[in-house]
């Protein structure tokens, strides 16, 4: 993708708040658009990933900021609904349909468990609604494939809260051990609490801009969106809510991967760092080898030696990842998504790395979605 | 606790009825072009549009993940805690992983059959069960 480039970025701290979800989303907006030096007349559509609002709510969210008279278009595709966001405004703006679009995502999720995930009344009813149970398989799954222990489990979540420490946008900010998560609460074996995420509230944004409309404006050293892959459930995919799934499985993530990377034009080893969707811990190892970032069978040895932690050759989730942040499910793909620009950038604060390049991010949603984005300096 | 008759009726289509406690045979499909095997069956099959062929498992069956819910789910009628498991049928050119719930103990890796189990006051569903070992001549 040539001529996408990101304007700003704006974020909404993730976490509980007494206020709805047309404020979190105004704030999140307001800070993208001055960050863009865009005012909101200039946009030419907006789009806003959400799960669980009413109807209109990027109408809603856009009253309080202007009333522009744009198309406000509302997506959602469960986690990755912001993903699905970003790869609709990137299409539209290389075909020439836009040169400045907002893309907004909002949540104000409930406490507890997700529900509506697309669960059968018979599932629901008989206990098998509830996507822990899903994790936990993949989870077993991964165990019995691999050499990934409960232990590795737990280290997963203790790089990522040590991560968030430095991120004042996160909702969980302080450091556990290892015996802390596995000590805390079993929810469905061998996931613990502190090895799951946390839906909860926040919001995120962009503003996506066509290269000829950044040189109109004069704008220079702009981060661009490189490359996106959406795909959703084939033959033979995971997916939640399943209620079978094939001994061969094949992988979402693999394939938008490598349609994000193509367009891109770079290889996963170009990647200087990842944000991935780590709803539990078992997931974020997953997506190492789905990723391309080490071979099936490579999850525990990656993790092991320090490359994914802040620092290390290839660091995942330095945001905290959701199991850090919370998740908010409508905007966690636009969370990454500024964590990811605002590291090439040079803004990431204390939690900030060693010049990177090129930014990779991934979300998967119920359903099944996996998006894929690529930024590059 | 009020019984839910969509359950009953779901159960019916899942496997066939038969007394809580009894073996069930699972109402699932098999494409014959490209032999994916779905659960529930399904008319068409999803990867190739071909019409499928019922397919009734009947196992035994491999626990090939064993894990349970030990907090109360929302809208569940089953009462936490519980086992939750996935049965893997080998159907030699292909196979398929059904979940469902777990009925008595069992052990990840065990032999299982399909059967019929009251989960809650009402309700009929498939569910996993250890294979009893043969008893002696």
């Amino acid at each position: 993708m040539r001529d996408v480039l990101i304007a700003g970025v704006g974020i909404h701290p993730f976490g509980r708040f007494d206020y709805g979800y047309r404020e979190l989303g105004e704030f999140a907006a307001r800070q993208c658009l001055a960050d863009a030096g865009v005012a909101p007349e200039d946009l030419d559509m907006v789009f806003v990933a959400n799960v669980g609002g009413e109807m209109a709510k990027g109408h809603n969210i856009m009253d309080l900021v202007a009333r522009i008279g744009k198309p406000i278009i509302n997506i959602e595709a469960a986690c990755a609904s912001s993903g699905s966001a970003l790869f609709t405004a990137a299409r539209l703006i290389e075909c020439g349909g836009a040169d400045i679009v907002l893309c907004l995502g909002v949540e104000k999720a409930p406490k507890g468990f997700v529900t509506a995930s697309g669960f059968e009344q018979w599932q629901i009813e008989n206990g098998l609604g509830v996507n822990p149970i899903y994790f936990a398989i993949q989870a077993q799954e991964l165990m019995q494939a691999t050499d990934v222990t409960v232990e590795d489990l737990a280290d997963v979540s203790v790089k990522n809260h040590a991560h968030a420490v430095e991120n004042p946008n996160a909702m969980f900010r302080k450091p556990i051990t290892r015996e802390d998560v596995l000590a805390s609460r079993a929810v469905c074996p061998p996931l613990t609490l502190l090895m799951l995420c946390a839906p909860n509230e926040g919001a995120a944004a962009a503003v996506l801009i066509s290269r000829r409309e950044a040189a109109r404006r004069g704008l220079t050293g702009l981060v661009s969106l490189a490359g996106i892959g959406l795909v959703s459930r084939g033959p033979d995919d995971w997916f939640v809510p399943a209620t079978s799934y094939p001994i061969g499985m094949t992988s979402l993530t693999s394939r938008a991967t490598r349609l994000a990377l193509d367009e891109a034009g770079v290889e996963i080893g170009d990647v200087d760092l990842v944000e991935c969707q780590d709803t539990d811990a078992a997931s974020e190892l997953i997506a190492y080898s789905d990723l391309g970032l080490c071979e099936p069978g490579g999850e525990a040895d990656l993790l092991r030696s320090g490359a994914t932690t802040a620092g290390g050759r290839i660091p995942v989730n330095v945001s905290g990842g959701l199991l850090s942040k919370g998740e908010p499910l409508g905007a966690s793909g636009l969370g990454q998504f500024h964590e990811l620009v605002q590291q090439l950038r040079g803004r990431a604060g204390a939690r900030q790395l060693d010049d990177p390049r090129v930014g990779l991010g991934h979300v998967m949603g119920a359903g099944h979605n996996s998006c894929v984005m690529v930024v590059q300096r | 606790m009020t019984p839910v008759p969509g359950a009953k009726i779901r159960a019916a289509d899942l496997c066939r009825p038969a007394e809580p406690g009894e073996r069930t045979e699972l109402r699932a499909s098999q494409c014959p072009d490209c032999f994916r095997a779905c659960f529930p069956a399904r008319i068409l099959c999803p990867a190739c549009g071909a019409e499928s062929a019922d397919l009734e498992l009947v196992g035994p069956a491999r626990l090939r993940v064993l894990t349970g819910v030990l907090a109360q789910p929302p809208g569940s009628l089953v009462a936490a805690p519980y086992n939750v498991g996935v049965a893997e049928f080998d159907l030699g050119r292909s196979g398929i992983c059904i979940i469902g719930l777990v009925d008595g103990p069992a052990d990840r890796g065990d032999i299982v059959v399909p059967v019929v189990i009251a989960p809650y006051d009402g309700g009929l569903i498939f569910g996993f069960r250890r294979e009893a070992a043969e008893p002696p001549a």
